[in-house]
């Protein structure tokens, strides 16, 4: 009894076994909330059903197509958005108009929701990935932006005192002290823009549709909704969380632990 | 080194006022000149200006021959914060990314067997694998020695690096730096608001003041003792040139 109990404390100490009980205790809720009947069935549909449909559409393949589809083309837009933004933090970095310029693009945009624009992207792109593409860009960049020149407006003057005193100029200075200096600002960045491109991209999907052939999460859960395919629906919305959760707690998690973590730039 | 009719103006914002005016002193190699006077005087001005980390208003600084305009290798500074080093690096990557940033190693081998050389120096050895954050305030300070000492610089700046520690590691430090630069033959220049620690570790003493003429006074350290030694108050002449600088500074 008492080995059990260590194991147990072992087990607690890791925070995935955490999040798997807490998920377990959700799914058992859930469960009784549907067995007591509270709820109409077809808006709280049975957890097995729902985890059954999620199995089925996987096996089939259909749910790994949609989910490639989608993150496809949000790696694209995030590459895009990151190339963009490290073009054009580094101009800003040297050039005081430049910075003054992406300042207030970064005010006037930011707070554009990506939504909004999209019948102008259409417009220009047409109906197609280009215009998600676009939209997600859009979504992405601003905050991106904010959080990265943030950072580099708020590195310390002794890392800059102290790299210009080692000889380092311009490029080597942004390279060898800003950008070290603003990682847990750029991480906060890339965190919101891939927080941001998961919104744009579904709500585009859902405001005008599939944009290839197949279409992605986002047209899914339309579509399933148009079909009145409840238990479909909530296994859509099962694996547009778990992809939030793996990209957290592993990327996101991992570049912590490698970086600001283990510089103790953290609290 | 020599600094020549060296004058600091600030105009920007309401505070405008000149630091200093007409400051010419000259300095051998191998000397430790610890520069004392009362807040607000200009001490750690112009230990700025004489690193590049400013253009001086008026005058010049030559070391060397060399007239300073930017900041550089040749030109060490250590600042009084703790957070002089930099984060994201342990403490061997503080020591060795500025000899290849600087270029005074070709490459790591030789650039990492010389940081460890230093730390082994200020007595780190044990510490090159550990961040910044995962030591005290005296160590980071050490580093920070071993850092600029690596450089191997023709002139060590000292902004008041040891104002934040405690005694007891202040005292230390103070034993510590005196050894290595007497056996180093550096040029060092260390702003102070201590006149104990300006008494125990100079070789020449610069008086700054907020008045004018700006130099109260520039004049060998008269207390005797070893050179490697820090002085103190048994060493000859040390009370009176206490008495000396105090009436310098509170009037």
């Amino acid at each position: 009894m008492m080995q059990n109990q260590n194991d147990f404390q072992r087990l607690w100490a890791h925070s995935w076994f955490r999040d798997f009980i807490y998920l377990a205790a959700v799914i058992a809720i859930w469960q009784i909330l549907y067995g007591l009947r509270l709820f109409p069935a077809m808006l709280f549909p049975s957890m097995w059903d729902i985890l059954k449909t999620l199995l089925d559409e996987t096996l089939s393949g259909s749910m790994i197509s949609k989910t490639v589809f989608s993150l496809k083309l949000i790696l694209i837009g995030m590459g895009a958005a990151v190339v963009l933004a490290v073009i054009l933090t580094t101009a800003a970095m040297f050039s005081k108009t430049v910075m003054d310029l992406v300042s207030t693009l970064i005010a006037v945009l930011d707070p554009l929701p990506g939504i909004a624009i999209l019948p102008v992207a259409i417009l220009v792109f047409g109906l197609g990935e280009d215009a998600i593409v676009f939209v997600m860009i859009h979504s992405i960049i601003w905050p991106m932006l904010l959080n990265i020149t943030g950072g580099f407006k708020s590195v310390p003057a002794i890392y800059t005192d102290v790299g210009r005193n080692i000889g380092l100029r311009r490029f080597r200075l942004l390279w060898g002290v800003y950008i070290p200096a603003s990682v847990p600002n750029i991480l906060a960045g890339f965190k919101t823009g891939w927080s941001r491109a998961w919104r744009a991209f579904i709500s585009a999907e859902m405001v005008f549709g599939a944009s290839g052939s197949s279409g992605g999460l986002g047209w899914d859960i339309y579509m399933k909704k148009a079909y009145l395919d409840m238990d479909g629906m909530y296994a859509t919305l099962i694996v547009i969380m778990l992809i939030g959760i793996l990209i957290e707690k592993g990327v996101f998690r991992t570049i912590e632990n490698g970086t600001v973590k283990k510089w103790g730039m953290v609290a | 080194m020599q600094i020549e009719h060296l004058t600091q103006t600030f105009t920007n914002g309401p505070d405008a006022h000149t630091a200093y005016e007409d400051v010419t002193i000259s300095l051998e190699k191998g000397e430790f000149l610890c520069i004392i006077g009362p807040s607000g005087c200009g001490k750690t001005t112009l230990l700025r200006s004489v690193g590049g980390f400013q253009r001086p208003t008026a005058g010049r600084i030559v070391v060397n021959d060399r007239t300073i305009t930017e900041p550089g290798t040749h030109c060490a500074m250590i600042f009084q914060t703790f957070d002089q080093l930099f984060p994201w690096r342990t403490v061997l990557g503080n020591v060795t990314y500025p000899l290849l940033a600087g270029k005074k190693c070709s490459n790591k081998a030789e650039a990492e067997a010389k940081a460890k050389a230093h730390l082994a120096m200020v007595g780190l050895k044990e510490y090159e694998k550990y961040y910044p954050y995962q030591l005290s305030g005296g160590m980071k300070q050490r580093v920070a020695i071993a850092r600029a000492l690596a450089l191997e610089p023709e002139l060590i700046l000292m902004d008041e690096p040891f104002a934040s520690l405690d005694a007891d590691t202040r005292t230390n430090l103070q034993k510590e730096l005196k050894r290595i630069w007497a056996r180093s033959g550096l040029t060092v220049l260390f702003v102070t608001h201590s006149i104990i620690e300006a008494i125990g570790l100079s070789t020449k003493l610069l008086v700054l003041s907020p008045e004018r003429p700006s130099v109260k006074l520039f004049a060998d350290n008269p207390v005797g003792g070893p050179r490697d030694a820090v002085k103190n108050p048994e060493s000859p002449g040390y009370g009176s040139c206490w008495v000396m600088l105090n009436d310098l500074i509170r009037h």
